[in-house]
């Protein structure tokens, strides 16, 4: 009786470990995008195209 | 002299939730459909453990569990009634002992998962989901001791139930995101 509770609990270590690091990489790529400079679409820095 | 009893109001509106949530997973247990070739039932007891562990969090969680095994081991009728007609500690002992001993631990890791993620329905469906997986980890482990045979334990505890838990554990998951929205301080 006493393996199926080191099973257990390991299994449940295992489990919870999984989940937790299947939420810090979600909410770490859902935060990427946020962070990340937005482009700028009137970029008056750029050298002055030929006509 | 003030604070004492605001604590013991505290102490037994909590204890009063813990007792009431074991009574929810006792009457969830009532909804049971028995299965002709394995000794373990189809039942909603599951979908009461994972809903007290989303709703409750994962120490309230895992003392209604605690309180649901002694009252059944006492003798409550609280479990699912077993096919084999087993009452009480035989039945804790029995084919399904590994799902019921397993559900402290599971409403725990489930509540657990739950609070320390957004309170979406993604992440309940998640926390269900690791629950449901410790959950068969308990059940079948312990089926496979008592048959000593792992196709045997697949047969009598997982194939004719998977289709089941995902449903439940979609319930559960919605339930617990609804209620968390209406009722959680924004």
């Amino acid at each position: 009786m006493l393996w199926w509770f080191l099973i257990l609990g390991a299994s449940a270590v295992v489990v919870v470990m999984v989940a937790m690091l299947l939420y810090v990489q979600v909410r770490h790529q859902m935060k990427r995008p946020a962070s990340s400079p937005k482009p700028q679409l009137d970029d008056h820095n750029q050298p002055p195209t030929g006509v | 002299m003030l604070e004492r009893p605001s604590r013991a109001v505290e102490w037994a509106k909590q204890a009063g939730i813990v007792i009431g949530a074991s009574l929810v997973v006792a009457l969830c247990a009532r909804l049971t459909v028995p299965l002709p070739f394995t000794p373990v039932p189809l039942t909603m007891q599951n979908f009461g453990v994972l809903l007290v562990g989303l709703l409750l969090g994962s120490r309230r969680g895992f003392a209604a569990l605690a309180l649901y095994l002694v009252e059944g081991a006492s003798g409550l009728p609280v479990f699912s009634p077993s096919p084999l007609g087993l009452h009480g500690i035989a039945q804790i002992l029995g084919p399904t002992g590994g799902f019921l001993m397993a559900y402290p631990l599971v409403a725990f890791a489930t509540g657990w998962i739950y609070e320390h993620t957004s309170r979406r329905i993604g992440w309940a469906t998640l926390a269900g989901t690791a629950g449901e997986v410790i959950l068969f980890a308990g059940g079948l482990g312990w089926l496979f001791a008592l048959t000593h045979s792992v196709s045997q334990a697949f047969k009598w505890g997982l194939y004719w139930f998977v289709f089941a838990e995902i449903i439940k554990v979609a319930l559960a998951a919605g339930f617990a995101a609804r209620w968390n929205s209406r009722f959680s301080p924004a």
